[in-house]
């Protein structure tokens, strides 16, 4: 699969800019999935000059400009890929599915192989599809010129007065990591570039300065482009923005916005009082219920993150917090299960109603449920607490700290300690007599 | 502490509003001077907080004033609440404030936390995108709070996917159910009903624990994290022992019309293609010679192992 940065919200920016450009001669620096050429067609630009270095776009570059290009396999372990090689568009699709195929290629465990299996034999099937695909999606687009080898000579080369759209790669030998196993089974005439960083994208720019309009973008704000700024755009709360910067064009921005909806469920409130004859119960809430939660009663400075179940902790009917739970990408062993949040209520008279919460994220009752959308066993839960302090109060007694780093403490417990019922009277016995002033 | 020269210029101010007939005060105070409400409805997401701070660093204070109510030495933030939190992370000492001594009802304190956040105006969508696009500057349109996608001022440009087609995923649901008997077949039509699976398969809720047990110990034992790969060695697992079925009619009273699987004898359904060849002139012989016919070839196999034993 082709990873490129130049997501909806950039073609849309990208798209209002080329309709200024119908008459102008554009270069495109690092084609990539030739996105940025597809949109300026869709705009009605037609003079398009291309540019990029990898097997991949090389041959999408040739075939839009309808230039032959030779490609042969060098590992004869895969010369059976030579009948998927017959033309351009075989080639494009080939290659397209080799840049995901290869992800599972040489790897001996069971998944990777399962994977590789199912990708060979059914690979003609896929390839028809694929090329099916890609002669619907490159229909009536032709570009004026290819040059494969380095975007920085590219754009020396292109006219003063021509219009320069380039988004190089934005961290450091990009293409290199993507396409290293292509590299190892096909042969091609390889160009010769310069791989891009940060000096070379000081080049990159003082060349780009030089011509008559320009447009490229960072996954970073570059101090000395800041007067070129024109749009920001962020898609997810914790992906990284997009910079885009341009010799003109008007501002634009789109930022990520939480959805809420509303929980009609009463909140636990200073004059309700839990008693041994307290009903301890937890319900699945969706996520925007969850961000209306934690909207409320978590500190605004930490960040969302999106989680997979969502739980409110009820006593007698009222909320009294709420937990999330995530997958086990952050967490030590398959056995576990990440919490990524967990909060009370407030205003509470009970100093330690955050304990009755975390005794709610330890009961059978959640971890039979987790265990259901998880599909799989569940031993620990484990959570951080991002603090300075050597020891975290509302987890202690509960979860046993395993490993500190700066500013954050790691946590651990047992999933299913007790029922709902065992811990809430585990609660009113060790914790409900502190009570706020 | 207040510098004294401010403090005299706010009284003169308070003098004039006290002339004018209102009973609202100005005060510069210290942040922790104010308390906030411990019951508020109104939220801001961590998105909007986190502008509010910007802006309020930007501008070096707060650009409106929140209203209090005066008890004792403290001031209760009736109206601005968020602006307060953002004011003390954005690192702000002192804020100006509006105040109210004058005595009031909890009731009364909470109309006026209500009507500053309910009585509220509505923006007219042409006009605001027309006061938008007069800003031509990235960062003093994130400081507005808005953003070209909420306006819904950016066109939506789908071009075709450039992409390879993906693996054809079928998808197999197993449903765990009560075991209430009279309220399976009643599930099992719901569960068809909502699922959209491919298959559906039953079982009590007490085998999916077994099967999470399964897939647990499978994923140990091959240091793998994907439950699908997990059932597919489960069932590698399962072939490996086939004979183990024998004992599923062995064991138990059966039937002579009943059938049961060869693979449960001889532990597999495939055989090498040599002794294939064999057991299939066998069998034709037998079929020419009128022993057997094309209805009970398999009765060939009873034949030669009756034969075996009384020889034995």
């Amino acid at each position: 699969m082709f990873i490129g940065a130049i997501n909806q919200d950039v073609r849309a920016i990208l798209y209002e800019m080329a309709e200024n450009w119908r008459d102008k001669e554009i270069y495109v620096g690092c084609s990539g999935n030739f996105t940025v050429e597809r949109v300026l067609f869709k705009a009605g630009v037609k003079n398009i000059h291309s540019n990029d270095v990898s097997l991949y776009s090389c041959c999408l570059g040739r075939y839009l400009t309808g230039e032959k290009m030779n490609v042969d396999i060098s590992d004869p372990e895969y010369e059976w890929l030579d009948q998927y090689m017959k033309n351009e568009l075989d080639r494009i699709a080939t290659l397209l599915l080799c840049s995901e195929m290869f992800k599972y290629a040489d790897r001996q465990e069971r998944y990777f192989k399962r994977m590789w299996q199912a990708y060979t034999e059914n690979f003609a099937k896929l390839h028809e599809q694929t090329k099916e695909r890609v002669a619907k999606a490159l229909d009536g687009i032709r570009i004026k010129s290819f040059y494969a080898g380095d975007v920085v000579d590219f754009i020396q080369q292109a006219p003063d007065d021509a219009v320069i759209i380039s988004f190089p790669p934005t961290y450091k030998s990009g293409y290199e990591r993507m396409y290293k196993k292509i590299d190892e089974v096909f042969t091609w005439e390889q160009p010769v570039y310069e791989i891009f960083d940060d000096n070379r994208f000081s080049e990159f720019m003082s060349s780009l300065q030089k011509k008559h309009a320009w447009v490229t973008l960072r996954d970073k704000q570059i101090a000395e482009l800041e007067p070129y700024l024109r749009a920001i755009t962020q898609n997810g709360m914790r992906s990284k923005p997009v910079y885009v910067y341009a010799q003109e064009g008007h501002a634009k921005l789109t930022m990520p916005r939480q959805k809420t909806e509303p929980l009609k469920v009463p909140r636990f409130a200073e004059s309700d009082e839990i008693t041994p004859d307290s009903v301890l119960t937890a319900a699945v809430i969706t996520q925007g219920q969850m961000n209306l939660l934690r909207s409320e009663y978590l500190s605004p400075s930490i960040i969302p993150a999106q989680a997979m179940v969502n739980i409110a902790v009820i006593v007698d009917g009222k909320v009294i917090g709420a937990i999330a739970f995530s997958d086990a990408r952050y967490t030590v062993a398959s056995t576990d299960i990440y919490m990524l949040s967990d909060f009370a209520v407030r205003p509470t008279k009970y100093s330690r109603l955050s304990k009755l919460v975390l005794t709610a994220a330890l009961s059978k009752e959640i971890k039979a449920y987790l265990e259901q959308v998880f599909g799989k066993r569940i031993y620990t839960i484990t959570t951080t607490a991002f603090t300075e302090k050597a020891v975290s109060m509302k987890y202690r007694g509960l979860f046993d700290l395993y490993s500190r780093k700066e500013g954050m403490l790691n946590y651990t417990a047992d999933a299913g300690k007790w029922s709902l019922g065992e811990g809430l009277k585990w609660w009113l016995e060790k914790h409900a007599h502190k009570l706020k002033n | 502490m207040v510098a004294g020269e401010t403090r005299s210029q706010i009284e003169e101010l308070n003098r004039k509003i006290e002339e004018a007939g209102q009973q609202f005060k100005l005060a510069v105070v210290d942040i922790e001077e104010l308390s906030l409400l411990e019951k508020n409805a109104r939220y801001m997401t961590n998105e909007q907080f986190r502008r509010l701070v910007s802006n309020i660093k930007r501008d070096g204070g707060l650009s409106s004033v929140p209203f209090c109510y005066k008890e004792g030495d403290r001031y209760k933030v009736l109206s601005g609440n968020h602006r307060v939190m953002a004011a003390r992370e954005a690192g702000l000492k002192q804020v100006l404030i509006m105040y109210t001594d004058k005595e009031m009802t909890k009731a009364e304190q909470i109309a006026v936390q209500l009507s500053h956040n309910a009585i509220v105006g509505q923006d007219d969508p042409v006009i605001l995108k027309e006061l938008w696009d007069e800003i031509n500057d990235v960062d003093l349109k994130m400081y507005s709070g808005l953003d070209d996608k909420i306006l819904d001022e950016l066109k939506k440009i789908s071009i075709e996917p450039l992409s390879e087609v993906k693996l054809d995923y079928r998808t197999l649901s197993f449903l765990f159910l009560p075991s209430e008997l009279e309220r399976v077949k009643e599930v099992i039509q719901e569960a068809v009903e909502l699922c959209g699976g491919d298959e559906i398969y039953a079982a009590r809720i007490e085998e999916f624990d077994r099967m999470l047990a399964a897939i647990s110990k499978t994923n140990a034992a091959h240091n793998i994290k994907n439950a699908a790969t997990s059932l597919m060695i489960i069932l590698d697992i399962f072939e490996n022992h086939l004979t183990d079925l024998a004992e599923g009619w062995t064991e138990r009273e059966t039937s002579a019309r009943e059938w049961v699987p060869l693979a449960s004898i001889i532990g597999t359904e495939n055989i090498p293609v040599e002794a294939a060849k064999i057991i299939q002139r066998a069998v034709q012989k037998m079929m020419d010679r009128g022993e057997i016919t094309k209805k009970n070839l398999w009765q060939a196999l009873e034949y030669w192992a009756a034969d075996y034993l009384a020889g034995e």
